[in-house]
């Protein structure tokens, strides 16, 4: 057992589990009743999976050039993935996508109708 | 780890043959673009994985210009759609109409002088 196999290991354990939560997230897209809630699906490959799949790419190729790459497209989807759900979201309230029974608490709906009371001068 | 790869590989193409599902039978096409995304996640996750069978770092700008090409044509199709309904969408029901402020279009200057 040397340190290289060592890595090899932790980068299989990291891509198996990668491939697993892409499996969970595209269950859930199939199951879940709901846009948003499917949105909630959508997000956990997009995010965790993806992060497992390049660190363990990353402990499998282990040269700087590959993490500097992989560390990169991780940042990028992180700072990506929030603005496109973010847009999906919206554009599902607006479009009365949303089941209003489903949800705990409607915040944007109160502040939609008071920016229609008091409409600014 | 020909196993490891072999079975990650099997569960992605799992998840790809559900999102496809999802992809056809979303009731909306929000949720065509949500599915859209996800593939092209599980489409990332499959080349990383062959980059790791072959141990090569060629697919990298790949992997790299698959992100930013996603986020993009999703952004795009989901301001589309989004402008669209704003304007022409049936009347109201529980969740309320889209107030006056804060719309895409610039209105200020046209309505109120």
């Amino acid at each position: 057992m040397t340190w290289w196999s060592l890595l090899d290991g932790a980068g299989a354990v990291c891509l198996l589990l990668g491939a697993f939560l892409c499996l969970a997230g595209a269950v859930g897209l199939v199951r879940f009743p709901d846009t948003l809630s499917r949105l909630h699906a959508a997000t956990k490959p997009q995010t965790l999976g993806l992060i497992l799949i390049l660190a363990g790419l990353a402990l499998t190729l282990r040269t700087w050039a590959a993490v500097t790459t992989l560390v990169l497209l991780a940042a990028t989807q992180f700072f990506t993935s929030p603005v496109s759900a973010h847009l999906v979201g919206r554009a599902a309230y607006r479009n009365r996508r949303v089941d209003a029974d489903t949800l705990e608490v409607d915040e944007l709906s109160d502040a939609l109708q008071r920016s229609r009371a008091d409409p600014p001068s | 780890m020909t196993i490891v790869l072999a079975v990650a590989l099997a569960m992605l193409g799992a998840a790809a043959a559900l999102v496809l599902v999802r992809l056809f039978a979303g009731p909306s096409n929000l949720d065509r673009i949500v599915a859209a995304e996800v593939l092209l996640v599980v489409v990332i996750a499959g080349v990383a994985l062959e980059s790791a069978r072959q141990r090569t770092t060629t697919y990298l700008p790949l992997l790299m210009i698959l992100g930013l090409v996603g986020f993009v044509g999703g952004v795009a199709v989901t301001r589309f759609l989004s402008r669209d309904s704003d304007q022409s969408d049936g009347p109201a029901s529980e969740v309320p109409q889209r107030a006056e402020r804060g719309n895409d279009v610039p209105t200020e200057g046209r309505e109120r002088p």
